[in-house]
């Protein structure tokens, strides 16, 4: 089930009206039912592998904690990654590595099929409930956290709709307590989770969706037809619609949550704002960014996860080695093959590295100036460097974006346009609203928020955002990062 | 009512007031249709015994053949053109355009003509349009103007991603091969880029579609708000459209740069145009749509007089005629139309004409088929 559809609404509506009637424990078991309900729209099939995946690391867990012998422990946790990671393999990755497989073979001569011509459907969301339920094992296996005892209580954090498909990746320790306390109705929760959901779906059906049509139509044109300005806006307007697709995806999960007093963090924050590519990565997907420090980027530079500090990847210390530098590569390639089975995804992770340790490297020579002066013009420089990151996210061929970024060091292919003047148009205004909407948030918002003028902006608000939402909700597309 | 006067000051009020503003708005819609020729141009698609001879859907086509098969299947000519065909300035009830008077004047030869126009359209449509049609019926000729305005549009509509067609394109790639925007969206199995065929395409083939549809239908069935959806959201796409030229002094005279990737694209479109009309032994009148000469024209001239000059140069080349018809239409059938920014008065309207501007130009299509004795 899509959120930007009627029927979420009318499930979500019936959801929070159950929740609030029924006592903890049927709680429970309503929230995993619907919640397989909720999955089972797209596929019902495959609701059968997220059962697995619960069964799995739930008894896995527990065996771990049961044990004390280092080795036993140890074995079921592998037991617990090969098994998930496998899945995960043969559903995202196993067709591009016996493409990669056979175009290797057959460079040198060798006209052999390793395996029949493969049909298989990505299940939706594998990608992010593989990391939660890893998460979990690997958590009971540093003794972080105690195995939850209720299968009920696990299905239901692992199954949670509202995170289900596209994050934010949560974590059990943060989550499970959630469900197992007694919560009580609040009016407030309702009204968070409504004006979370209201700004989630503008986001998504009045923006996202009406820029998709400008991305879409820009990236189909050859690059030869593409000016290197033309490349510079289709950049900013994909980072335009991703970060508005998955902030709005963001916005609703954690409104839905919030409708149930259950409270997510925070996945975004102005990221466009970031004055560096280290900054950057504070403020986009902020649970995958944190996730994959914990369990992916500080296992590889041997040092050991903190849980109480959240640092970003790039301000490890003592990560200026070779060791740490190798780690921050790989961890980065990885973050992108996560995203896809595609070179261009390796690509986009490997430039991400890039940005950050060209930061590191740099950073130190500014640290003189003004602080005001330094934050400007490391938003000035970073910005479309950030933006640029998006070319190989959004094409499909590592070719193209060598033409594409090639073009933007082509000083010809700066004296004209290509695209027909809106698209520059609204890339500007996007930019210049997103800024705007930014100083209100963090200058005026704080002033005026228990004035009437503040309640009167509210409503006004809120009114004109239910009314674009009513008019724009259409299922005509899912959210971008259902597919990874 | 409720617990906390913020309950209804954040959930009860905005919902209210959020539709209170729809159902306000709705009272000024103009029909999508209508929305980009600006008040004072209407269109009309004429039909006959109820079966449309004029379309801007190609998914009417089936009900546009079956008028012409029940007819009695007469040699029929295609004319295919961008919303000058059915736009018609100062329109007064009674009023045809030129597709409805060509086909009166062909009842004479016992011939007819057919028609297929869309609004903004480009030269890759008018392609992809052609093939659609011509697998559809046996065309006896072809109509086509070639207009500058046209080459600055891009895209296929998503009424044009119809299976059916983009079957003969992948089958005729030939003509596709060589222009790079279709090429990769055929590469995607579709004819539009993004492949958003309708409102459902997220939930496409999902157990979801089901149960979204029927709740879409029932909404429509009892609420006008969410039926006129369609409209409210041209209309507001149209506010913002004119917000944009008040801001930025944006009028019909404003001149309009040719756009290089575009004009490529389009140009290559209709060079293949002119190919499979060759290869397939159809007739082809081209013409340079009739401009109004009372005022500079809204192009940059150099590149405009280019255009023109490689039109009439490549329609020569592959022996087919090409009319000039730039100065057929006199200053009284042109017009003028709502101004397309707010408080904008009226401005001149460049590309439609009124009644009379469509007579002329059907009786010179008229007396060119018959020089050329298409018979």
């Amino acid at each position: 089930m899509i959120f930007n559809s009627i029927t979420f609404l009318i499930f979500l509506v019936l959801v929070v009206i159950l929740y609030w009637r029924l006592p903890r424990l049927a709680r429970l078991w309503m929230i995993s039912i619907m919640s397989l309900v909720f999955y089972g729209f797209w596929k019902p099939q495959y609701t059968l592998l997220l059962i697995f995946a619960a069964v799995l690391d739930f008894f896995v867990a527990r065996e771990i904690d049961k044990r004390q012998e280092k080795r036993s422990r140890r074995n079921f946790l592998i037991l617990s990654l090969v098994l998930n990671i496998g899945i995960l393999v043969y559903f995202k990755y196993l067709i591009f590595f016996k493409d990669n497989l056979e175009s290797v073979l057959n460079s040198f001569g060798s006209n052999t099929h390793i395996l029949p011509h493969l049909k298989i459907i990505l299940p939706i969301g594998i990608s992010f409930y593989t990391f939660e339920t890893i998460s979990y094992t690997v958590d009971v296996y540093r003794r972080h956290i105690k195995p939850e005892k209720s299968f009920i209580s696990y299905l239901s954090f692992l199954v949670y709709f509202p995170h289900l498909i596209a994050g934010p990746v949560l974590r059990a320790a943060d989550i499970l307590p959630q469900f197992d306390n007694r919560r009580i109705f609040n009016w407030t929760h309702i009204i968070e989770g409504f004006k979370r959901i209201v700004y989630g779906l503008f986001l998504k059906v009045v923006l996202a969706d009406n820029i998709s049509p400008l991305v879409d139509q820009g990236f189909a044109l050859h690059a030869s037809a593409l000016s290197a300005i033309d490349i510079w806006t289709l950049a900013f307007l994909f980072g335009f619609q991703i970060y508005f697709d998955f902030c709005a995806y963001s916005h609703i999960a954690i409104g839905c949550a919030r409708l149930m007093g259950i409270e997510f963090f925070e996945n975004f924050n102005f990221p466009y704002m970031a004055v560096s590519p280290k900054a950057f990565w504070k403020r986009w997907h902020i649970s995958l960014s944190n996730w994959i420090k914990d369990y992916l980027y500080l296992p590889l530079t041997g040092k050991k996860v903190s849980y109480d500090k959240q640092e970003a990847i790039s301000e490890i210390k003592n990560s200026n080695s070779i060791k740490g530098y190798a780690a921050l590569f790989a961890t980065w390639a990885l973050m992108g093959f996560w995203h896809g089975a595609n070179w261009t995804f390796v690509v986009w992770g490997l430039y991400h590295a890039l940005l950050v340790t060209i930061h590191r490297f740099t950073s130190p020579y500014f640290k003189g100036l003004n602080k005001k002066v330094r934050d400007i013009s490391g938003w000035c420089i970073s910005l479309p460097f950030l933006m640029l990151g998006w070319i190989p996210f959004r094409v499909t061929q590592l070719s193209t974006v060598g033409e594409y970024f090639k073009k933007t060091i082509n000083w010809h292919a700066y004296t004209w346009l290509g695209m027909r003047e809106n698209v520059y148009l609204i890339t500007f205004i996007t930019l210049l609203l997103i800024i705007i909407s930014y100083l209100l948030t963090t200058y005026v918002k704080p002033r005026i928020e228990n004035t009437f003028i503040g309640q009167l902006s509210n409503v006004v608000i809120l009114s004109i955002s239910v009314a674009l939402v009513i008019v724009f909700l259409r299922p005509i597309s899912q959210f971008i990062y259902f597919q990874f | 009512m409720f617990k906390s006067p913020t309950v209804f000051v954040n959930i009860v009020l905005p919902i209210l007031l959020g539709i209170g503003l729809l159902y306000f708005y709705q009272q000024r819609l103009r029909s999508a249709a209508d929305l980009g020729l600006g008040e004072g141009t209407s269109s009309y698609f004429p039909s006959v015994n109820n079966s449309p001879i004029h379309i801007t859907d190609p998914q009417l086509t089936d009900s546009m053949v079956a008028g012409w098969k029940a007819r009695g299947s007469r040699p029929v000519y295609l004319w295919q053109g961008n919303s000058q065909l059915h736009g018609v300035n100062q329109y007064k009830a009674g009023q045809v355009n030129c597709i409805e008077f060509l086909f009166n004047k062909l009842n004479d030869r016992h011939e007819e003509v057919l028609g297929a126009s869309y609004p903004n359209g480009n030269m890759q449509e008018f392609l992809l349009s052609l093939l659609y049609l011509h697998h559809k019926f046996p065309i006896w000729g072809f109509i086509q103007p070639v207009f500058y305005d046209d080459m600055r549009e891009d895209g296929i509509r998503a009424e044009m991603n119809i299976p059916d067609l983009l079957k003969k394109v992948k089958e005729d790639s030939l003509y596709f091969n060589n222009i790079p925007s279709i090429k990769s969206m055929v590469s995607n199995d579709s004819l539009i880029a993004g492949v958003k065929a309708d409102n459902f395409s997220g939930i496409h083939a999902t157990a979801q579609e089901q149960s979204e549809r029927w709740l879409d239908k029932q909404l429509e069935n009892t609420w006008g708000i969410w039926k006129n959806r369609p409209d409210i959201r041209g209309n507001l796409f149209n506010d913002v459209y004119k917000l944009r030229n008040m801001a930025l002094g944006i009028k019909a005279n404003t001149i309009r740069k040719m756009i290089p990737g575009r004009y490529a694209d389009n140009y290559q479109a209709f060079l293949n145009m002119l190919k499979f009309c060759k290869d397939h032994q159809l007739p082809l009148i081209i013409y340079i749509p009739p401009l109004r000469n009372d005022v500079s024209p809204p192009y940059n001239l150099t590149e405009y007089n280019n255009f023109k000059a490689q039109v009439i140069h490549d329609c020569e080349t592959s022996n087919v005629i090409c009319l000039n018809l730039e100065n057929l239409v006199p200053v009284q059938y042109w017009g003028v139309k709502q101004g397309t920014s707010f408080g904008g008065g009226t401005e001149i309207d460049f590309m439609h004409f009124q009644q009379g501007g469509h007579q002329l130009i059907a009786d010179t299509i008229y007396q060119t088929i018959g020089k050329l004795g298409f018979k």
